[in-house]
């Protein structure tokens, strides 16, 4: 396994008016693993997700990428989410947020689309460039499909897919970004047990296939446990602990602040 | 001084007519999320209205105050039948429809009223009656505070004072609100929407009826045209507050009418519009959800 | 066929009419003398109108319950058959030798105000920015050829570029402030600008000769050709027509480019646009600018073929319309738009016979249409990237 770090936060602080979402938040990633962030409702882990992916900006603290291909470092926060994105990081929705009204097809090829370089001028010229480009677009996105399987369902409208296929569309679309660090927002949540474990295989199959990292947040602790490499555990807003699944599972830290009744 | 005092008197009235209608803008809008186009063809029907009451029981010979109180009150029970029909009609049919379908019906409809008003009486500017007594203790500043003006602020501010009970008080004003918040949630609570909605719109209406029989008597003349402008500039009064905001479409309404009387005085009244305008654009651009509105923050 | 129930209810919808309309229809005040006059037939003709206007309705829905959903929406997810386009097409080309002058002259308009539903449609339908100032794109078209004009002796077909453009910034100049706002925020600060840019052509006199408007704007030439009066009619509805179809092939162009799903993709929902790379502030700006430039160059071919403007032909109303034709016609498709062009512009004009009725027909097919067709004439036609050119590699 290499050791290649692709993300780093440092004293990480949010705060909302006088409430401390996150506290001195400090955590390193790696290349190609998968980390899953546990902890009660309110610990500060979707309030982390959006710090990451730009949605706010931090009160104190910083957030470095390491892109793994170029080994170039570079201070994310303050960045616009659509610019993070473009640096190699994408994510999922915690409540399913796909393009409605637009096709399975059409919901990826957007998220290819921050790899392609046509404007205004080039889509109504439509020049041999162009159209090579919307060729690639389509292709790929028709590989990604074909990756979650739902390519059958590529012509249908997004709003008409099952709940358990929307997720996959979602994470379909996240990939189309290429990012080299994929984060999943409760991927699992709402889903049947049928489902869930699709979702796992799947989740494998990506890390496998495209050798990227994944980042999870969930509450299924049978899911997490099962995919991820390495687990951190948030409470109130600070980082409790760190370790391997069996680690977390022993730390008497956790168990008392969260897993104590559950497992 | 005088003058200013007498700009910000004017802009006061011109600011509680707007009050009264933009009331009815952002009620509705609160509820169901609708801009409600045909609003101001309500104020304009009360005023025509209230005229032809007015005109019929004059021809009867009974005395002004008389006259302006029947005539007003006719005018307000009209004002509620029509809303009340306007949304059953027009807006009930398309709840669940894409949300710019009910803004057109609105908008059909707007010109339909206008029409209709125009072919059933005139397409002329009419002389509204003057009904309102002088008022005795008035005399000493009547240079500057007419009665019809003195009518329209405590009549403004009695009806927003009982507004303001209704809504926090009473039963109907508590499941209204509780709609405002959550369509779904107050439905599943046991609350007919159907019937919230109606008590919305005749109210607003009643509202809108006030304001159209207050500034037709003041103005002295109405006509079919009279309730697009209006319906506009209270729009935007409701949008500079914070649509769906109540206490903000009235500040919203004051700040409207003060800024309109004071680019009238002090600059031009050829500008007048383009500076109630102006305030309202360079408003939305620092304040997004308007003066009093609440800051919805999209949760991801 | 009605039972006795729907027939009570239908007299009550009457009764509660007749109230309605009491003193407005029966009523008549005179301005002049202040005399009275009682028109109580009028009554009997809303009691009888309502009544079976009521039952038909009643019919109609007892009918349409029965029928099923898929015939319901016959319109909906359907390409147009290639017979139906090229009937179309023929018809188009042929009809200004078919019919007089009036009839072409009101024809050109309808195809103008095509175009200009197609460029609102890039904001309002595939955008999702309502807009309701758009009359002030066309009005900045329209004087920028006619001050070019004026001032610089600029031609027709020059100015179209120059006008285009000119909106393009407008557009852009309206956009930025409008960045951060939502839904009908948007709507009224659009239409703030459209009243703004109206009164300022009414009332900067020095630079756009006021309410009174500028005259004897040329018409277009055809390489320096003058047309006689009779025969540029014709020209210019073959420009309009020459306009209508570029714009269907640009739109559509668009519509299924990347810049074209981006704009979808802003308007189902911005944060996962945004969380999927796409730029939001560069998307809505092209997309402003983009429908401006369409309403720029009709601008243009507005006051060539009136050869007069004044700030008059700019209003709300315009607006409106504009915006009405997108909705009816079903926000962001192509054909759908085509249609509700013909029908609002056309059906006014050839109304004329109904003398003052025919506003109160034009409002009331509006809320008819939207009422029993909601999601617009027309539904969307998915894009089948099936027939796309494969990857070659």
């Amino acid at each position: 396994m290499s050791h290649n770090k692709i993300l780093e936060i440092q004293n990480l602080s949010m705060e909302f008016g006088g409430l401390q979402a996150l506290d001195s938040i400090n955590i390193t990633f790696y290349e190609k693993e998968v980390v899953a962030i546990i902890g009660p409702n309110g610990a500060g882990k979707t309030t982390l997700f959006n710090c990451i992916t730009g949605v706010y900006v931090p009160t104190r603290g910083n957030i470095f990428i390491q892109n793994p291909y170029t080994q170039m470092k570079e201070k994310i926060n303050g960045l616009k989410p659509n610019i993070i994105t473009r640096k190699g990081m994408a994510r999922t929705f915690q409540n399913i947020r796909l393009f409605k009204n637009m096709t399975v097809l059409e919901n990826v090829m957007i998220g290819r689309h921050c790899h392609a370089k046509a404007g205004i001028i080039s889509a109504m010229v439509r020049s041999k460039k162009t159209r090579d480009e919307e060729a690639r677009i389509i292709h790929d996105s028709r590989e990604l499909l074909k990756k979650v399987n739902l390519v059958d369902e590529q012509y249908e409208y997004a709003k008409n897919l099952s709940y358990g296929y929307q997720k996959r569309l979602e994470i379909a679309r996240a990939l189309a970004t290429k990012p080299f660090l994929l984060l999943l927002d409760e991927p699992a949540a709402g889903m049947n047990s049928k489902e869930t474990a699709e979702l796992m295989d799947l989740l494998k199959e990506i890390k496998k296939d495209l050798h990227i990292a994944l980042l999870l947040i969930d509450h299924d602790m049978h899911f997490i446990m099962n995919l991820s490499e390495k687990i951190f555990v948030m409470d109130y807003g600070k980082k409790i602990a760190e370790g391997t699944p069996e680690e977390i599972q022993k730390n008497p830290l956790v168990i008392k602040a969260y897993l104590g009744e559950n497992i | 001084m005088e003058y200013f005092l007498e700009l910000l008197l004017s802009g006061l009235i011109r600011g509680s007519i707007y009050a009264l209608i933009a009331l009815g803008y952002t009620m509705v809008y609160g509820i169901i999320e609708l801009i409600n186009f045909a609003h101001g063809e309500i104020y304009m029907i009360s005023a025509f209205i209230a005229l032809i009451f007015a005109s019929v029981l004059n021809a009867y010979g009974l005395n002004s105050l008389a006259t302006f109180a029947i005539a007003s009150s006719l005018a307000i029970v009209y004002a509620a039948a029509y809303g009340f029909t306007l949304e059953k009609l027009a807006y009930k049919p398309l709840r669940n429809a894409p949300r710019l379908s009910p803004l057109i019906s609105a908008i059909g409809l707007s010109i339909v009223l206008q029409n209709y008003v125009m072919l059933a009486q005139t397409s002329s500017f009419v002389p509204f009656p003057n009904l309102i007594p002088d008022f005795a203790f008035l005399n000493s500043i009547s240079h500057i505070l007419f009665p019809s003006e003195f009518l329209i602020l405590v009549i403004t501010t009695i009806v927003m004072i009982i507004l303001t009970i209704v809504i926090k008080y009473t039963k109907i004003g508590k499941a209204m609100r509780a709609v405002a918040q959550d369509r779904m949630m107050a439905m599943l609570l046991g609350i007919n929407i159907n019937y919230i909605i109606s008590v919305t719109f005749i109210i607003g209406s009643c509202l809108a009826a006030i304001g159209g029989v207050l500034i037709a008597s003041h103005i002295g003349q109405i006509n079919f045209f009279i309730g697009f402008i209006a319906g506009i500039k209270a729009f935007t009064a409701a949008v500079l507050g914070g649509i769906g905001n109540i206490p903000g479409a009235v500040l919203g309404s004051i700040i409207l009418g003060c800024t309109e009387s004071f680019a009238t005085g002090y600059v031009s009244s050829d500008y007048e519009d383009v500076f109630a305008f102006a305030i309202l654009v360079l408003l939305l651009i620092f304040r997004p959800e308007g003066i009093l509105g609440k800051k919805r923050d999209q949760k991801v | 066929m009605f039972s006795f129930k729907e027939i009570k209810k239908s007299f009550l919808i009457s009764l509660w009419f007749m109230f309605l309309t009491f003193p407005l229809m029966v009523i008549k005040i005179n301005p002049e003398t202040h005399s009275i006059l009682w028109e109580w037939k009028n009554m009997l003709w809303v009691g009888i109108g309502t009544f079976c206007i009521s039952l038909l309705v009643r019919f109609y829905q007892a009918r349409n319950k029965k029928k099923s959903l898929s015939k319901k929406l016959f319109f909906a997810d359907r390409k147009i058959p290639t017979s139906v386009i090229v009937a179309f097409l023929f018809f188009s080309i042929i009809f200004p030798f078919l019919f007089s002058n009036y009839h072409v002259n009101i024809m050109t308009t309808a195809l103008m105000y095509i175009v200009l539903g197609l460029g609102l449609n890039i904001i309002v339908g595939l955008a999702g920015l309502l807009n309701l100032g758009y009359a002030a794109f066309y009005a900045i078209g329209a004087y920028s050829y006619a001050l070019l004009n004026y001032h610089f002796g600029i031609g027709f077909w020059l100015a179209i570029p120059i006008a285009a453009l000119l909106s393009a910034l407008a557009g852009i100049l309206l956009g930025f402030p409008v960045l951060r706002l939502r839904g009908d925020y948007l709507a009224i600060v659009t239409l703030c600008f459209g009243t703004i840019i109206r009164l300022i052509l009414e009332n900067w006199d020095e630079l756009t000769f006021g309410p009174s408007g500028i005259s004897q704007i040329p018409r277009p030439t055809f390489f320096g050709i003058e047309f006689s009066p009779h025969n540029v009619t014709t020209y210019i509805y073959f420009i309009a027509l020459g306009f209508v179809f570029f714009t269907i092939f640009m739109v559509n162009r668009l519509k299924h480019s990347k810049i074209g799903r981006e704009w979808q993709a802003l308007r189902e929902d911005e944060i996962a646009c945004e969380a999927m790379g796409v730029d939001k502030t560069k998307t809505k700006l092209s997309a402003f600018a983009l429908g401006a430039t369409w309403a720029g160059m009709m601008g243009v071919l507005f006051a060539a073929k009136t050869t007069f403007i004044n700030p008059a032909s700019f209003t709300f109303i315009e607006s409106v319309i504009m915006l009405s034709i997108v909705v009816l016609g079903g926000m962001g498709s192509i054909s759908g738009i085509i249609i509700a062009a013909l029908i609002l512009i056309l059906l006014p004009e050839y109304l004329r016979e109904l003398g003052n009725y025919r506003m109160i027909v034009f409002g009331l097919s509006m809320v008819v249409i939207i009422i029993f067709k909601p999601h617009g004439l027309i539904g969307n036609v998915k894009k089948n990237y099936k027939t796309d050119y494969d990857v070659s590699q």
